[in-house]
């Protein structure tokens, strides 16, 4: 299997043949999930023809350094992602609130920022305690409290609200001190 | 802002984000968040982090990033290069697509092939790669395709119908009905315990889950050893790892066991 500067190399310099290398290894992957979730094969190519758009801008604008996954696991979460603000985008239209119109480049520079918010937020999460992050992980997925007590044989259900409570002020604080948050948020 | 006046943020905010709340007592929090900028930031960032665990939402109605920012990227996307790159891409797809025949695309086995592959790729990646986190590596390993079919017993409709309600993710239909039969007969079949346990596992109904592969591991049948890949699986969409390696090391004393080799690997990267 080639490396990730393999690929990252070939986007930079906008290498035809990489790059197809990468709509073969890659592409199908991301496909099943767009189809699996609403979207059609259009949906699919579009979101992966912006997801390598946003690697590119992300190194030359945002000094992205190291993707420090896999470039598979990298490109599949952007391309999730993506389809997920695509999707909510799509829901929010045929609500009555219709945003103005932006062009494609501005919101193509939307989506790669609030990439970058969503993935401080995960990084936070990640460095927290074993503990914490599994009750957290529960909380955050809507579990009752009553079954995270099972679940974490806790002694009581204001022993895992504290719990929480502790762990997710700890995350927050982590969040709002890091200096790439300010620029994230207006 | 003070711990006992964040505390009190924090339990509305969890409330709400919870749907732990009435249609009233919603409502007034919504109007709250009008009136306090403060609530208002403390629960933008609860909507974020809940968007860490939920699929079914994204992030951009939160904030909104500093407009210096948004400006900079853009110039990037506006830039010859970006246009450059672009049109790379749209070649590089439209050969991907030459490569990739029309009839595969048609063929109604597409889609279990492309599911295969994608797993296949998947696995050779982690053996090589670590450092994700346990609920990546439970959706690598939770593709439910080997399962075997139950249509093939024509007597049991009610099991191929359980069978298809589950191919369609309408796992909380499924499972009420594998329970239910379960419960009814005496003598149960390996495919309709995992079918059972994957149920509840979709459902999050983790000692359900439980129950069902235990069961599977204590009987008598060929298909005895199924039960601890799926039960290493539940405990690894918990994130309970000391309890997923455990399961994971019962399947690697033997080899002959199912999914012998991806639990060594799973094991490596667990540890």
């Amino acid at each position: 299997m080639k490396n990730n500067d393999y690929f990252i190399e070939g986007i930079l310099q906008s290498n035809e043949k990489v790059i197809t290398e990468i709509y073969s290894l890659f592409f199908p992957k991301c496909l099943k999930f767009v189809l699996q979730n609403k979207g059609q094969t259009v949906d699919a190519e579009d979101i992966f023809q912006k997801v390598l758009m946003q690697i590119s801008a992300r190194i030359r604008c945002k000094e992205l350094q190291v993707i420090n996954s896999t470039f598979e696991a990298y490109i599949f979460t952007a391309c999730k992602n993506l389809w997920r603000r695509e999707l909510n985008k799509r829901k929010r239209v045929t609500k009555t609130e219709v945003k103005e119109l932006v062009s494609e480049e501005s919101d193509m520079a939307y989506a790669l920022l609030e990439q970058e918010r969503w993935e401080l937020f995960k990084e936070k999460l990640e460095k927290l305690s074993e503990n914490c992050k599994q009750v957290l992980t529960l909380f955050l997925k809507k579990v009752s409290y009553a079954d995270i007590v099972l679940q974490l044989s806790y002694s009581s259900e204001t022993v895992a609200r504290q719990r929480v409570f502790k762990c997710k002020a700890k995350l927050i604080k982590s969040v709002k001190s890091d200096e790439r948050f300010k620029n994230l948020i207006s | 802002m003070d711990a006992n006046h964040q505390e009190k943020y924090h339990d509305q905010i969890d409330a709400y984000l919870r749907n732990e709340l009435s249609l009233e007592d919603k409502a007034l929090f919504e109007q709250s968040l009008g009136n306090d900028s403060e609530l208002l930031m403390e629960f933008k960032v609860h909507q974020e982090l809940f968007a860490q665990m939920d699929e079914s939402t994204w992030i951009n109605e939160s904030f909104t990033p500093d407009i210096e920012e948004v400006k900079e990227v853009e110039i990037y996307f506006r830039s010859s290069e970006a246009k450059k790159l672009k049109d790379t891409i749209a070649k590089a797809q439209a050969n991907y697509k030459k490569k990739s025949s029309p009839s595969f695309f048609k063929n109604k086995l597409f889609l279990p092939i492309l599911a295969a592959a994608s797993v296949a790729i998947f696995v050779v990646l982690y053996t090589m790669n670590s450092g994700d986190s346990s609920q990546d590596l439970y959706v690598t390993y939770s593709q439910w395709q080997d399962i075997p079919s139950l249509t093939s017993r024509s007597d049991e409709s009610q099991l191929a119908e359980g069978q298809r309600l589950f191919e369609q993710k309408k796992y909380s239909e499924s499972y009420a009905l594998f329970k239910e039969y379960v419960e009814k007969e005496n003598e149960i079949l390996p495919p309709v315990l995992i079918y059972s346990g994957l149920s509840a596992l979709e459902l999050n109904k983790y000692k359900e889950a439980i129950s069902y592969f235990d069961r599977l591991i204590d009987s008598d049948t060929i298909d005895q050893s199924k039960g601890y890949w799926y039960k290493a699986l539940v405990y690894l969409k918990q994130n309970k790892k000391q309890n997923t390696i455990t399961v994971l090391e019962e399947i690697k004393t033997n080899k002959s066991n199912y999914k012998y080799q991806e639990a060594v690997e799973l094991l490596d990267k667990l540890k």
